[in-house]
């Protein structure tokens, strides 16, 4: 395999090479050597990066084999242990998957044993015109074989190529490609979206869009349990929290569309699923963000920063272990599985005044509203302005990108992609500003309040803490300065323009 | 990129299985190696089982570089690809003066399709001609294998003279001693000789008279496949290394 999977073939079921030799017309095919069978495993992350960007990872005999639709196969040696790229030893696997998804594990997708026969294609003087190499795939969970069939022309020699693509399509193969070979071999796997969009065909009123949005997203939550339930990477109960932080969005986003009683009910319900996840969530991040913590102070105070995080280590595991309880409690089961009946048939509801309205003007009207909020909540920022105004504008920035995100599909081309994008930065600022002050918070209430600080440990801890406030006390003052230079490169003449014109609608000024 | 090229003005000295196993073992070693069958007596694409393209021998050949890059064939092993052809001067000149020229047609051409080469070995006719003299010029290497014996002293030292008469570099010439019969006393004598009236100029290798460079000829393959530990196969080696060591 020295290609991209350009030159490779599939077939259901074993290649009749006699056939095929036949049809070579004076070449002829020779069988170097073929493998004994080997266990292999079809691996990927949680959310299909490798798939969704055309790659098969193949993990067997000690090895890992990446192949590509656009890319020549990239092959290393497989981890010893662990389940992360960062496990790997160095090699081409590594460097691409530990730059794709440093954060997320290797899971297994499909199993089964794999057999690999190498091939030439030789003419009278058995000069090698093409070398074939065939792997046949016995899946443990398919019926039938499947066979992986990959050409390396060799330069100057056309025909055999030519000849051996004609016999394989006449015996059915068809061009290969990572998509096709991962539904082949995980054909239960559905691909992943953690963003799922709405499908407006199916979604007339605001209403329709509202229940759409909240059923794709706790089918995304859903998704998710089992990976924070075993623990397996960090990002299971990330997205599991944004899931459910897109559902409450929607609830208090999309005014009046379910009746307020209902709709009041509603966000008790998904606030009360979400508040069991915070601490975890919050440990998590400073768990993996604890070499930059160590980076940030000098290394007379690493022994206090150490007994903090050993704290923060223990604690974690036993947040991890009450939230795994909730998770596979009876109670968390009925209640979620009743709220997502609720979505799916979304019959019982009561609507709410807006639920009516079309799904495009009432888009249309609460983007433009959240983005004069956000104007509104922005040109009353200067350097006196209290932080509070500042987590508004945050907050106001969020809510605006979830509802152009919820409704992009409706909007023409890349438009609201590009919206999206022009944000970005604007978002990363607000991001660091609320990281670091939240941050501060938390070490202080640990200074405050942990049992861990006695004696002179304690002390030492403390102080290491105290220095670190300072620095992260800099570093929000630092982000909150770029602040209005970034809404103001983000709200220019050419953003508000293209808002506009996505709002653009009879009403939409409202 | 290299050019080295195989040359001797004294036929059956063991140029072309030279030219055949310098190739091979550049090529082992990771460089991207074209190697040109320009003699059309000599053997190389015989010996890697690459039949001559009838389209090379067409007189508007080099005009046309797209059909010069799908004249060359892949060989069966990694990295070494094969020009089979026995080209004319005309023909050869063009050829080598648009190998050097980094802007040529030529080797833009060879990088359109990912080969450019990082060696390029001749397998040159044996004669002095107005053909070896481009040669000359072009190759930064010329590899010259000498049999030990009077007769090829004779034609060697006429060489010698050749580069000096036409103002060329005599350090391009490398050669070596080829076919040598340990126990043959001539052989011993000519080669001290020669060593010291062509002071540093001779490389250290010795390549063995051997049946098995003979048998090249029957495994249609490089002796460094099949013979590589033996003594043919290890002077052919010490032979790559001495080579790719000089600038």
């Amino acid at each position: 395999m020295s290609d991209d999977l350009h030159n490779s073939f599939l077939l259901e079921g074993p290649i009749d090479w006699p056939e095929v030799d036949a049809a070579l017309e004076g070449l002829r095919l020779v069988q170097d050597h073929s493998s004994a069978w080997l266990r292999y495993r079809l691996l990927d992350c949680q959310d299909q990066s490798l798939r969704t960007s055309g790659r098969v990872l193949l993990d067997y005999d000690g090895a890992l084999l990446l192949l590509s639709d656009s890319d020549a196969p990239r092959v290393q040696p497989a981890a010893p242990q662990g389940t992360f790229p960062a496990d790997l030893p160095e090699g081409p696997v590594r460097a691409l998957t530990h730059k794709m998804f440093p954060l997320r594990c290797f899971l297994i997708f499909a199993t089964g044993s794999l057999q690999k026969v190498a091939l030439r294609v030789v003419d009278d003087e058995t000069k090698t015109q093409l070398r074939v190499e065939c792997v046949t795939f016995d899946g443990d969970g398919t019926k039938g074989r499947l066979s992986l069939v990959t050409l390396s022309p060799l330069r100057g020699y056309t025909r055999a190529p030519q000849r051996v693509r004609a016999a394989l399509r006449g015996a059915g193969a068809t061009r290969g490609s990572a998509a096709r070979i991962f539904a082949a071999l995980a054909p239960e796997v559905a691909p992943y979206v953690s963003k799922p969009q709405t499908d407006f065909r199916q979604a007339e009123t605001a209403f329709d869009v509202a229940v759409q949005t909240i059923a794709n997203y706790i089918r995304v939550a859903r998704e998710n349990e089992a990976g924070v339930i075993a623990d397996l990477d960090s990002e299971f109960l990330h997205d599991y929290r944004v899931a459910l932080r897109k559902v409450r969005s929607v609830l208090s986003l999309f005014k009046d569309v379910f009746g307020i009683v209902q709709t009041a009910e509603m966000k008790a319900a998904f606030a009360d699923l979400m508040a069991p996840t915070g601490r975890l969530r919050d440990l998590d991040v400073y768990l993996m963000e604890q070499d930059d913590y160590f980076a940030l102070l000098p290394s007379s105070l690493h022994p206090g920063l150490r007994l903090m995080f050993e704290t923060f280590a223990a604690e974690r595991d036993s947040a991890h272990a009450g939230l795994a309880k909730h998770l596979k409690s009876r109670a968390y089961q009925d209640q979620i599985t009743a709220l997502a009946a609720q979505f799916d048939h979304p019959g019982g509801f009561v609507r709410g005044e807006a639920g009516a309205q079309p799904a495009a003007a009432y888009a249309r009207k609460l983007i433009w509203k959240r983005y004069r909020r956000i104007c509104k909540i922005a040109s009353g920022i200067d350097e006196t302005t209290p932080d509070a105004e500042v987590h508004a504008l945050r907050i106001a920035c969020k809510k605006f990108r979830y509802l152009v995100e919820f409704f992009a599909p409706l909007f023409a081309g890349k438009s609201a992609k590009r919206v999206i994008k022009r944000m970005k930065v604007l978002q990363d600022n607000l991001g660091a500003f609320n990281d670091y002050s939240v941050q501060q918070e938390t070490l202080l209430a640990f200074v405050a309040q942990s049992p861990a600080l006695r004696g002179a440990r304690g002390i030492e801890a403390a102080q290491s803490i105290g220095a670190l406030i300072a620095i992260l006390d800099q570093r929000q003052r630092d982000e909150r300065a770029r602040v209005m230079e970034n809404f103001t490169r983000f709200n220019s003449a050419g953003t508000r323009a293209h808002i506009h014109a996505i709002c653009q609608a009879k009403g939409a000024q409202a | 990129m290299k050019i080295i090229a195989c040359y001797s003005n004294k036929g059956g000295v063991g140029k072309t299985a030279t030219a055949v196993n310098l190739a091979y073992a550049f090529a082992k070693n990771g460089a991207r190696t074209l190697l040109c069958d320009l003699d059309p007596q000599g053997a190389s694409g015989f010996y890697f089982r690459v039949k001559p393209s009838a389209k090379l021998q067409e007189a508007q050949f080099f005009e046309d570089v797209a059909r010069f890059t799908r004249a060359i064939r892949a060989s069966d092993y990694d990295n070494l690809d094969i020009l089979p052809a026995n080209l004319t001067f005309r023909d050869f000149d063009v050829f080598l003066s648009r190998m050097k020229n980094s802007r040529s047609r030529l080797k833009k051409a060879l990088k359109s399709v990912k080969r450019e080469y990082d060696v390029i070995v001749l397998d040159c006719p044996p004669n002095i001609s107005a053909l070896s003299e481009a040669v000359f010029k072009a190759a930064d290497h010329v590899v010259v294998p000498v049999i030990p014996t009077t007769l090829s002293e004779r034609t060697f030292d006429q060489l010698v003279a050749f580069f000096r008469a036409r103002g060329l570099k005599t350090g391009k010439l490398a050669p070596f001693f080829s076919m040598v019969q340990g126990r043959k006393t001539l052989h011993c004598e000519t080669m001290a000789r020669m060593r010291k009236s062509h002071k540093n100029l001779f490389l250290g290798c010795e390549v063995p008279f051997s049946t098995d460079v003979e048998k090249m000829g029957v495994h249609r393959e490089p002796a460094l496949r099949y013979a590589e530990s033996r003594p043919a196969g290890r002077a052919y080696l010490e032979l790559f290394k001495a080579v790719n060591a000089r600038r």
